[in-house]
């Protein structure tokens, strides 16, 4: 039942032979209007020669035409939840080589994990390990005994063990989460045993990380590295159902799913892929999503605030802009900015608060760290440097750093203070901050120039190859970074290492940095790599290779007809963090018997403003189709005016 | 020059034209700067050994000349290699794509090409007066509007009166009864893209039919068939209308040939799931393979469609033979 009738290719061979027959109207109606005034059966005739195929193309024409209006929508009885996507695309099934937020997403539905993260990210909820043992070196895990694959074989240790090293494979995503995973052991059936290097990230780096595939289907497999897992066999609550690139993805519950408490309110949920917000937006507003993420805009939102059927979220956000300034000592970026107290001074003359205001519309926050808030080591003690721009001046002059004689700061060698602050065109509201930040800049006479361009072409600046090294070749960049709300591996930008890997922007060196951040790996207790993580921020703050800016709510919204979900989780419900979202959502009305869909005493405002009421008849059925009755009535409109136009043109002719 | 000869050589010129697009696709795409592999994973996570796997995978270690040989050699195969995204073969993600895209396109095209040649010979035939002129303002102006604008105007019409779909090829997630109300929702969601685009192409087709008639009907013989007292309609079809679809007919072709292209404004406002979109997010993460194959089918049906042409030219109009 959870399958389309038809087969992919026998509904293209329809889709097309549909097509064809408009065509085929479409051309007589015009052969008609061309040639001459007679009726179309006349026309079809000099069409087609007289012969019998005019007939059976009549016959054809006119049953494709009637289509439309004859056909009938059953009512569907299965609640459907849809979710519009208009974040980075989907890439694959393979929950080993993804890299796509919405795949993970996915995963997350489709696999179950030893244990899972909890809302605040630092303990964790029991997911096919019932129980667990762990220490600084040794983890041990007991299975539930009744979980299953979708396809009814058993989850057992053998398969943890398998996914585990899968996951340790040179070409897996999932490597540098496994990396202090020393052995992996299988005591029984329903007990797995791992020994690692001395750490306390194993629970929230590893086991929550790695999902547990089925061993027996992937062993069969040639090159796990380009398998595309479709459809994706796993024993989460969720099955994949169909799959259409670039189109949606359709998951149907798992009435079979372990875990009665995690069994889903709804059949089904699809996820619809845009290719933008503001078509994702809009979708929602028509009634044809329940929600939307994992972003919309502040227009938007404020927008959405207004309208009865939809509720706008404001979730603790996991993305945060920053200034990334070039400090390569080798680098071939404006060598002032290697200077300590020059990024100071420019940190002083930024006001980031009206900075965050000017973008996000209070949708955002200041930020005075690498690590936003929502991340479990977040360090909420570092004072922000302070805007003020004659101290800012006064820094600059004592430095050495003069006015020049056209109005710009020169340095003691010489070197003029003039940056090109690199955007991604991709990023409005990041452009028009960095164009207010290089104003402020301009009044302590530094000159910046905001140059936006798209993020293939700045990383082609930002890591310039030369002979084989990576020179950065840029001043300053302004960009932005999602962070994993449950590890401090973001830190691990500013190692000393990661210039090769093109994730480190600001090409800071500092070999305490990387001493204590490998000590941080190592720590054996979970406060000590707090404290740790401390400390690297703090680092960070004070030789300030990025100027952190604002972290960004996660602003999503969806419509009041479902209930269920958190609200507050980082990321938001549909920011592809929530694991639980899929499960926990249900019908508003559901459990509720009889409840109005419209309170009694609400004013009947009648403003042109306001959407149509969604089917507010039965709420337990969704929406018939694409709006059947709409469709009938669209048709008969465009061949009314079909007519209307050639009734015109043969008054026209004849008048002649 | 015989007839036969004339297609030989149209024939050769259009496979050395589709040798020399493939070379250049090669080089198009990877002079953008940027390395994929860095692009598509901006991770904090990516270690140095993954990244020279990822290299390896997609042969990006190797010379560049080496790389080029692959290249020309498995897509004279057909062959376009593995795709850097969705790490699959380039071929099963382009042909669903292009089929969405031709649905959506080959009808717009062809309705729009009919209409205007419809209002073009109508404008013709009343040349200096009130229709022209209206129709003329028309063309003008649908020729100008922008894509993404009119689609939007589309789309806020439909929220609040039109309430047809307003993106995706179907509703999905349900499961339809029949072919017919597969169809429906199909033509649902087809309406307003369809209705866009028409509007958008709809213009240079009744500005160049309009010209070429002009010349036609200004010409002496057409005065004699009138002084005959031949009829307006047989005078435009047996006369006039033949001689003023030379021109025509190559930019039918050529439009006829993008049909694979895709319509990229059309397709994003509308969230249609077709080669135009593909494209467009291809280049930001320097998909080069996804490129080179979408590239290459758009340069084949181009080259395609107007070597029909040409052949239809020399049959129409035997003096271009020469």
């Amino acid at each position: 039942m959870n399958q389309l009738l038809f087969r992919d290719d026998v509904l293209m061979c329809i889709e097309l032979i549909f097509v064809f027959d408009w065509l085929v109207f479409v051309t007589i109606v015009s052969q008609c209007l061309i040639y001459s005034p007679k009726p179309i059966i006349f026309s079809m005739w000099c069409l087609f020669g007289g012969r019998k195929v005019t007939l059976v193309l009549t016959l054809l024409l006119i049953s494709s035409l009637i289509i439309p209006f004859l056909s009938v929508y059953a009512a569907d009885e299965e609640v459907i939840f849809r979710v519009g996507w208009d974040g980075t695309s989907f890439d694959t099934f393979n929950p080993f080589t993804t890299y796509a937020q919405v795949s993970g997403w996915v995963s997350s539905n489709v696999y179950d994990y030893l244990v899972r993260f909890n809302k605040d990210y630092a303990s964790y909820a029991p997911d096919l390990a019932e129980s667990w043992d762990v220490n600084a070196t040794t983890a041990i895990f007991h299975l539930v005994r009744n979980a299953t694959f979708h396809d009814g074989k058993p989850v057992t240790a053998e398969d943890v063990k398998y996914s585990f090293e899968l996951a340790m494979s040179n070409w897996s995503r999932l490597g540098p989460n496994v990396e202090m995973i020393t052995s992996i052991e299988v005591i029984d059936n329903y007990t797995v045993k791992f020994n690692f290097k001395p750490t306390a990230l194993f629970m929230s780096m590893a086991a929550t990380a790695i999902p547990i595939v089925p061993k027996h289907i992937w062993e069969a497999v040639d090159d796990p590295a380009t398998y595309p897992d479709y459809p994706p066999i796993g024993s989460g609550p969720f099955k994949v159902t169909d799959y259409k690139e670039g189109q949606y993805i359709e998951l149907t519950k798992n009435d079979n799913y372990f875990l009665t408490s995690r069994i889903p309110n709804v059949d089904k949920v699809v996820l619809e892929f845009f290719s933008d917000v503001p078509s994702a937006t809009q979708a929602l507003k028509a009634g044809d999503i329940d929600a939307v993420g994992p972003t919309i805009t502040p227009t938007d939102a404020d927008q959405m605030k207004s309208m009865p059927d939809l509720d706008v979220v404001v979730a603790p956000g996991i993305l945060y802009y920053y200034m990334a300034f070039n400090v390569y000592p080798e680098g071939a970026g404006n060598p002032t900015l290697r200077d300590k107290t020059v990024r100071i001074a420019l940190a002083h003359a930024v006001n980031v608060t009206e900075a965050t205001l000017l973008a996000w519309h209070g949708y955002a926050k200041p930020l005075y760290t690498v690590l936003p808030s929502s991340n479990a080591f977040h360090n909420p003690n570092i004072s922000p440097y302070e805007f003020n721009l004659t101290l800012a001046a006064k820094m600059l002059d004592d430095a050495g750093y003069k006015v020049g004689g056209d109005g710009v700061r020169v340095s003691p060698e010489g070197v003029k203070m003039e940056y090109t602050i690199l955007v991604p065109s991709s990023m409005p509201e990041a452009i028009r901050v960095a164009q207010q930040i290089a104003q402020w800049w301009s009044q302590i006479n530094v000159k910046a120039e905001v140059q936006a361009m798209d993020t293939g072409s700045m990383a082609a600046i930002i890591w310039a190859e030369e002979n084989g090294t990576i020179i950065p070749k840029h001043d300053i960049d302004l960009w932005d970074w999602f962070v994993d709300p449950g590890s401090p591996l973001l830190l691990s930008v500013f190692l000393s290492t990661e210039l090769i890997t093109g994730t480190s922007d600001s090409g800071y060196v500092n070999p305490d940095y990387d001493a204590l951040y490998k000590q941080m790996l190592n720590s054996t207790t979970f406060d000590e790599v707090r404290a740790k993580a401390f400390r690297l921020q703090e680092i960070l703050h004070e030789d300030l290779p990025y100027l952190p800016l604002y972290e960004v709510s996660a602003l999503q919204a969806y419509n009041k007809k479902f209930t269920g979900f958190d609200l507050d989780w980082p990321g938001g419900p549909f920011g592809g963090n929530d694991w639980t979202v899929f499960y926990k959502v249900r019908l508003a009305s559901a459990g509720q018997p009889t409840t109005p869909t419209q309170p009694p005493t609400s004013p009947p405002t009648s403003s042109p403003t306001t959407p149509p009421p969604q089917s507010p008849t039965s709420p337990t059925t969704t929406p018939t189709g694409a709006g059947g009755g709409f469709t009938s009535t669209a048709l008969a409109i465009i061949v009314a005016v079909i007519v209307l136009v050639i009734v015109i043109l043969v008054l026209v002719s004849r008048r002649k | 020059m015989r007839y036969s000869s004339y297609v030989l050589k149209r024939v050769a010129i259009s496979l050395v034209t589709i040798l020399i697009i493939i070379s250049f696709n090669f080089f198009l795409f990877r002079i953008l700067p940027g390395d994929p592999v860095r692009l598509l994973f901006r991770n904090p996570n990516l270690t140095k050994e993954q990244i020279d796997a990822l290299n390896r995978k997609f042969g990006l270690d190797k010379p560049l000349y080496e790389q080029f040989l692959i290249y020309v050699f498995n897509s004279l195969r057909g062959e376009f290699g593995l795709s850097f995204f969705y790490r699959k073969s380039v071929f099963d993600i382009l042909v669903p794509r292009l089929i969405n895209s031709i649905v959506l396109i080959l009808p717009a095209t062809v309705i729009a090409i009919l209409l205007g040649m419809l209002f073009g010979v109508l404008a013709a035939w009343r040349r200096g007066d009130r229709v022209d002129v209206s129709i003329l303002a028309v063309s003008m102006g649908l020729y100008s509007i922008p894509t993404f604008w009119l689609g939007g105007m589309f789309i806020l019409l439909s929220i609040y009166y039109l309430h047809l779909p307003i993106g995706g090829m179907v509703t999905h997630g349900i499961t339809h009864q029949d072919i017919f109300s597969y169809l429906e929702d199909l033509f649902s969601h087809l309406i307003l893209p369809l209705v866009t685009l028409t509007l958008v192409l709809y213009g240079q087709f009744t500005i160049i039919m309009r010209n070429s008639l002009i010349d036609v009907l200004t010409e002496d013989y057409i005065q004699a068939a009138l002084a005959k007292g031949l009829s307006v309609s047989r005078l435009l079809r047996k006369h006039a209308l033949p001689n003023a679809m030379l021109p025509m007919i190559s930019i039918i072709a050529i439009n006829l040939g993008l049909v694979v292209g895709g319509a990229v404004l059309t397709e994003t406002v509308f969230n249609w799931p077709g080669v135009g979109r593909l494209i467009y997010d291809a280049i930001l993460r320097r998909d080069y393979p996804i490129l080179q194959g979408a590239f290459y089918i758009i340069a084949v049906s181009v080259v395609l469609a107007n070597l029909i042409a040409d052949i239809l030219y020399g049959f129409l109009d035997p003096r271009v033979r020469y």
